[in-house]
């Protein structure tokens, strides 16, 4: 069918220090892949449309404040402005202290 | 153990609590440290990481006599603070506080050398439309975030608390004593008692559906002083930037189509391919103002001739391929290379040698705001407010690069000020059943087990906004748009929360913004209805003249007992005066 929409597989590294110890568990979520799609495009969707409970950061949108820094496809990009064009993982900024799924403590940066 | 100690999940105790972290809350925060033992600042987001700030784009204006003279730029000698007072006045046609007008404009120099001492780097010196002199001084918005972010870790009584949404202030005889919210982080209840807070929120850019705004701007602070009775001003001027992108919606609102608007002659098409501008401009076109453009766009959509994701077209399919392609290598760093903030744009827009991209205009500022006077208080003992959310500097319109100028200037005023009651008033005493009814509210959508979807609401309040409160409004609108949010309101007792953890839960967020977006929407429709002219970034359609004999009033919108009330107040003119006559509107003096 030539109208048909392309989805992608997003694997998302979950954790909730409140739930199992904090145990970490990958979840995949299919998603319509959209023209223009971004790692917070995509995300938005998940939050929206398929999964409330997915926590990730996001202030501004165009690629200044660097909250929504994260690891994708193992490479650490900001989802604001890193376009989707295929299957992608998703895994929270190594290195500081995790809040849940992609949020981390970003305040560890300031060396407070 | 005491009812508070049982009911708040923290409580927190503080001479001066400012809500808010980034251009005007750090700057309040600075001053405040100097002057109290303690001082809170609480962010619903991350310090530095946050806020409308730093995504300014990003001049700060100083008069060009000081910026020649404090930092070697080429200013003109001729520039006075008086006369870019003057410029405030004219650009917000004289609805502008001129007592406030001056004090900014005095200011603003002194407040800006202080951020270069930190650290700030400054560039070149620009001259934006609407200033008779060059006054922009180029410092990106990311330039002040990482500064102040960099002062505030020196300060030991500054404790920063983020992801943390104040939802309430708390008063006690008629005083403002703290303020109750959640920490994001953890769902925690949070009693912050202050003898003083001062509101650095920004403005509610995010009650419409297109925004160059951050997402977290949903005007928590005009809400939550809008219910303890505060006055607000100059409500009706939410400001508009045309151009922006509304394809592909990832980056909906991104303003890169704008700034390139500025540097080549684009074209601004509807469906049927008409330039339409030369019906509203016919000199200027597309280099008409920013409120021209957004009203022009904006009427060809409610005529039913937009695009279809309900914008118009912005093309440059008629200049040549090369000079398109030359266009990149000039273009003002900014925007050069089709790179803009962290985009590779051509990774997002269509072929501009052979489409045009989909634009519309998009919530840009917040002109209107929390009524202060000089010492930003706002008539109720112990709340101060400052930067964009307050009203009375920028009137009914604002020029370029003023923005970051009212956080520099106004933030350390709050502080100051702020500090001076703190240490003279005694710690008030918070009340328990307010404290407990707020608690309950707050957690009811998380209780319930069915109801009302927070998300589908908020589309729906951005929806009722763009249509009937947006860039052009008329009676009938507004009183559908009013109707609308009656009926919005009486669902809200019915909102339900289905992810019940308590950890980061942002569906618990969007559910708690939705009032505030529901009241801020409902002041703008009121006020917009009591002025019956156009003026400055308000177009009624109805009546699209600008009316300086009867209309040169504020218009005040307040709470009184439970239901929303405004009143038409004159303006204090004082240096400045506008020629009394009735023109037509976008045709300033």
């Amino acid at each position: 069918m030539a109208n048909e929409v392309q989805t992608i597989t997003v694997k998302v590294r979950r954790a909730d220090p409140d739930v199992n110890g904090g145990e970490a568990t990958y979840q995949s979520y299919s998603v319509p892949l959209e023209p223009g799609s971004t790692v917070l495009s995509v995300l938005r969707h998940i939050t929206e449309n398929i999964d409330r409970t997915l926590s990730y950061y996001r202030s501004c949108r165009i690629g200044k404040c660097a909250g929504c820094r994260m690891v994708i496809n193992g490479k650490t990009r900001l989802a604001c402005t890193t376009a989707v064009t295929g299957d992608i993982t998703l895994e929270p900024l190594p290195g500081y202290p995790l809040i849940k799924d992609l949020v981390v403590d970003l305040s560890a940066e300031r060396g407070v | 153990m005491s009812t508070l100690e049982k009911t708040a999940d923290e409580i927190v105790i503080t001479d001066v609590l400012i809500v808010g972290s980034e251009g005007a809350g750090a700057r309040a925060a600075l001053e405040a440290s100097k002057r109290c033992k303690s001082v809170v600042v609480a962010t619903k987001g991350v310090v530095g990481k946050s806020g409308a700030t730093l995504t300014a784009d990003a001049d700060i204006d100083i008069d060009s006599r000081s910026a020649a003279e404090l930092f070697g730029l080429p200013g003109d000698m001729n520039d006075s603070p008086e006369k870019f007072a003057d410029d405030m006045c004219k650009e917000g046609e004289y609805l502008n506080n001129q007592r406030l007008v001056t004090i900014h404009c005095d200011e603003a120099p002194m407040r800006l050398k202080e951020l270069v001492d930190w650290g700030a780097r400054i560039d070149k010196l620009t001259h934006a439309p609407g200033h008779t002199y060059p006054r922009g001084v180029w410092v990106p918005g990311t330039e002040f975030a990482r500064v102040l972010t960099k002062e505030l870790k020196k300060r030991d009584n500054i404790k920063l608390f983020e992801h943390m949404m104040i939802t309430d202030l708390l008063t006690a005889n008629g005083c403002v004593v703290g303020a109750a919210g959640i920490e994001i982080t953890t769902g925690k209840f949070f009693v912050i008692k202050a003898k003083a807070v001062i509101f650095c929120t920004g403005g509610a850019m995010r009650i419409y559906p297109h925004t160059t705004a951050p997402d977290e701007l949903s005007g928590d602070g005009l809400a939550m002083a809008y219910r303890v009775g505060a006055k607000l001003i100059d409500m009706e001027f939410p400001m508009f930037l045309p151009y922006t992108l509304i394809k592909p919606d990832s980056l909906n609102g991104v303003d890169f189509s704008y700034l390139l608007s500025a540097y080549v002659q684009a074209q601004a098409l509807n469906r049927h391919g008409e330039r339409y501008m030369a019906k509203y401009d016919p000199e200027r076109l597309e280099h008409s103002t920013r409120d021209v453009n957004s009203i022009a766009a904006m009427v060809e959509v409610l005529d039913g001739k937009g695009s279809p994701a309900g914008g118009t077209y912005l093309s440059l399919k008629h200049l040549p391929d090369n000079l398109i392609d030359f266009s990149a290598e000039w273009f003002p760093s900014n925007i050069s290379h089709w790179r803009y903030g962290g985009f590779n744009m051509q990774d997002y827009l269509p072929d501009l040698h052979t489409q045009a991209m989909e634009t519309s205009p998009a919530s840009h500022f917040w002109n209107g705001g929390v009524q202060i006077d000089e010492f930003c208080q706002t008539g109720i003992d112990g709340f101060y407010a400052c930067g964009e959310g307050t009203g009375s500097i920028h009137g009914a319109n604002r020029v370029s690069g003023n923005a970051l100028t009212m956080t520099q200037v106004w933030g350390p005023r709050a502080g100051i000020y702020a500090s001076e009651y703190a240490n003279g008033a005694d710690s008030g005493n918070i009340d328990l059943d307010q404290v407990a009814a707020i608690k309950e509210r707050l957690h009811a959508p998380l209780q319930r087990d069915a109801g009302v979807d927070p998300i589908a609401l908020r589309k729906r309040i951005q929806d009722v906004a763009w249509n009937y409160v947006g860039v052009v409004r008329e009676e009938k609108g507004l009183l559908k748009g009013l109707e609308e949010i009656k009926a919005i309101r009486s669902q809200l007792d019915q909102v339900y929360v289905s992810n019940k953890a308590k950890r980061f839960n942002h569906e618990w967020v969007e559910a708690l913004q939705l009032e505030n977006m529901l009241d801020v929407m409902e002041m703008v429709a009121e006020a917009s209805l009591v002025r019956k002219e156009s003026r400055g970034a308000l177009y009624r359609r109805d009546f699209p003249k600008t009316d300086n004999i009867n209309w040169v009033k504020n218009v005040v919108v307040q709470q009184d007992e439970g239901k929303i009330a405004t009143s038409v107040h004159d303006v204090e003119l004082d240096k400045y005066q506008p020629t009394r006559e009735i023109r037509e509107y976008g045709s300033k003096e």
